[in-house]
């Protein structure tokens, strides 16, 4: 019995001297009668050095009421108090993170001694201090960019939000929410679709980002960008947390854009569409001919057929010219990117070379009006189109009654925007329309279909450009290209 | 009974090929009037309005012309009073549905015919029309 108390006592004494906190006994004023040998490990004195001295000298001064308050007094008063956290000067003179719990030591009612258990929580503590920043900063984040963030605890079901969630949904926060509640704020397509994620995340551990709406507390539908990242121990999924953020300015301004380039989309469609209609047709028209002419050359060799072999050539000629056309812009009009620096005497030139013998015919001079500008950069193909449509047009309609006739190229520049004109004194139109149609003519008297001015609009405007057509019969023609969309060359350097 | 027929089509080749085909036709055809625009055409019409043997039994009426098209020589059309039973066979190469659809829907139209016409699209369409006209 007597060898077993000996053991006894030899083993709280060890585990006394070898316990890693610091077991302290004190004087009722504080001032130690004993350190065990934590101490040294944990602030760098000897028990020696700090026997007969007050902890307080070595107490953070901002820690001093603290202590004295919360683990100190009530210790006086016979209280036993844990968890008192303060910094406590090393001998190194960097001060540590302590916790304490203060035991005291009654004989007849009266405190008569204190013990003191101290833990060093110094690496624990600068941790929740971080973390606590970083939650600051979190919060931040969260406020500005209307980001929440939450979990789902699987084994209890219990959800976690943050206040901006809450706020997102319309409620109050601390409103108590489990999943059936929370799940019933998406419409039912999309509460299956989310659900499915969920299900995904718990057994396959498969994280998801989902953009859908939600239709919050007040009856607003609201799109939300919700992500899930599943939390896996052991093989197992136990918890799912993720971020959850209000994008339905987002989601507007994106649907606002695709409406915006659907809207385009259609008008181009249109365009093309007549376009298209136009082509197909002056090319049938020629085709159809000549299939009847060649059906009766083959049923009927008539020599009377000879008479209409001009008739053939021109119409062969139509035929191919407008094919030819068509391969040029079919295979041009959808290098969109095929800008590059023009020159407008220069393609005027080539025009004019083109067109020699309808100008000749005509008797009609090309000159050169104001020029503000030569080169720009532009749509070759589509310049080349709006040029020769406008140039031919003002030749064949040129009055053949004035002395002089004329087609005069001019480039402005006003107010920022780039004007090519075009204007001749011809028969003139009389134009009562604002925009174009296809089947718009304005020259009773002559053969052409008046389908130039609307191709030239067609171009025009599907590069945000504007046709503006002026004319007094008897007069002449002037036509105005605003080319919005291009760059001067100057502007270009 | 020998009928008036008037072709409207700017299409020269067009005209003088269906001319020529007509001519097979001498004994039901008395007169193949040709006229390269809606408006000469209509022109003609309104001054023998009311003379039965000059005002034609069919019409083949194009629809893209220079100055006065199918679709607004129709149109005038309305306003005559044609002395008798005329038929309008509208003939266009345009393969367009607005133009189709818009030629079906027309109380006026008779008939869309799709260029080229044929001898036998031509001897079939002859047929029926006299058959109506009977």
């Amino acid at each position: 019995m007597l060898r077993d108390q000996r053991v006894l006592e030899d083993l709280k004494n060890y585990a006394l001297e070898n316990c890693p906190s610091i077991i302290g006994y004190h004087e009722p004023t504080g001032e130690y009668l004993y350190l065990n040998q934590g101490v040294h490990k944990i602030t760098g004195y000897h028990s020696t050095e700090l026997v007969g001295k007050s902890p307080y000298d070595f107490l953070h001064p901002d820690d001093l009421d603290h202590v004295e308050k919360n683990s100190h007094q009530p210790a006086l008063k016979g209280h036993r108090t844990e968890s008192v956290k303060f910094r406590f000067r090393k001998k190194s003179g960097e001060f540590r993170w302590l916790e304490s719990t203060v035991i005291p030591v009654k004989v007849e009612k009266e405190v008569e001694k204190l013990i003191t258990i101290t833990t060093d929580i110094h690496d624990h503590h600068l941790l929740k201090d971080q973390l606590s920043i970083q939650k600051e900063i979190n919060d931040e984040i969260s406020e500005i960019a209307a980001i929440g963030y939450w979990s789902f605890d699987v084994r209890n079901k219990e959800i976690s939000w943050s206040e901006k969630i809450y706020e997102i949904h319309g409620i109050e926060p601390g409103t108590e929410i489990d999943y059936n509640k929370a799940i019933n704020f998406y419409p039912p397509g999309t509460r299956l679709e989310l659900e499915q994620a969920v299900e995904k995340a718990i057994n396959k551990g498969i994280s998801y980002d989902l953009k859908i709406p939600l239709i919050n507390n007040i009856g607003q539908e609201i799109w939300v960008r919700t992500v899930g990242l599943p939390l896996i121990k052991r093989g197992k999924c136990i918890k799912i947390f993720g971020i959850f953020q209000d994008i339905t300015e987002a989601v507007k301004a994106e649907n606002e854009r695709l409406s915006n380039i659907a809207a385009y989309l259609s008008t181009q469609n249109q365009h093309l569409k007549e376009f298209s209609q136009i082509l197909s047709h002056d090319l049938r028209g020629p085709l159809s001919s000549l299939k009847m002419l060649f059906d009766e050359l083959e049923s009927d060799d008539n020599a009377e057929l000879r008479e209409v072999k001009p008739l053939i050539e021109d119409n062969l000629s139509q035929l191919f010219e407008k094919l030819n056309y068509l391969t040029r812009f079919t295979d041009r009009a959808i290098e969109t990117r095929d800008m590059r620096c023009i020159s407008i005497r220069s393609s005027v030139q080539k025009i004019a070379e083109n067109n020699k013998s309808l100008l000749l015919d005509k008797e009609v001079v090309i000159r050169e009006g104001r020029m503000d500008w030569d080169e720009v950069v532009y749509h070759q193909f589509k310049m080349d189109s709006i040029l020769h449509n406008l140039i031919e047009n003002a030749a064949y309609f040129s009055d053949p009654d004035k002395p002089e006739r004329f087609i005069e190229l001019s480039t402005v520049l006003k107010n920022n925007k780039h004007y090519l004109i075009i204007e001749d004194n011809g028969l003139g139109m009389n134009i009562t329309t604002q925009r174009l149609k296809r089947k718009n003519r304005f020259h009773p008297d002559l053969s052409r279909k008046g389908e130039g001015l609307f191709l030239v609009q067609t171009l025009v405007e599907g590069s945000k450009g504007q046709l503006k057509m002026r004319s007094t019969p008897g007069m002449g023609t002037k036509a105005i290209v605003i080319l919005d969309k291009f760059k001067n060359k100057e502007d270009s350097h | 009974m020998k009928i008036t027929v008037c072709l409207i089509d700017d299409d020269r080749i067009f005209q003088f090929l269906t001319g020529k085909m007509l001519k097979e036709y001498q004994e039901k055809i008395e007169k193949v009037f040709h006229f390269y625009d809606g408006a000469p055409a209509l022109e003609y019409l309104r001054e023998n309005q009311h003379n039965a043997d000059l005002f034609p039994e069919i019409i083949f009426l194009d629809i893209s012309m220079p100055n006065l098209n199918g679709w607004d020589f129709l149109d005038e059309f309305k306003t005559l009073n044609p002395p008798k039973q005329t038929l309008i066979y509208m003939i266009s190469s345009s393969v367009s549905p607005e133009d189709i659809t818009r030629a079906e829907e027309s109380s006026q139209i008779d008939k869309y015919l799709v260029k080229p016409l044929s001898r036998k699209k031509l001897k079939e369409s002859l047929k029926e029309a006299l058959e109506l006209l009977n």
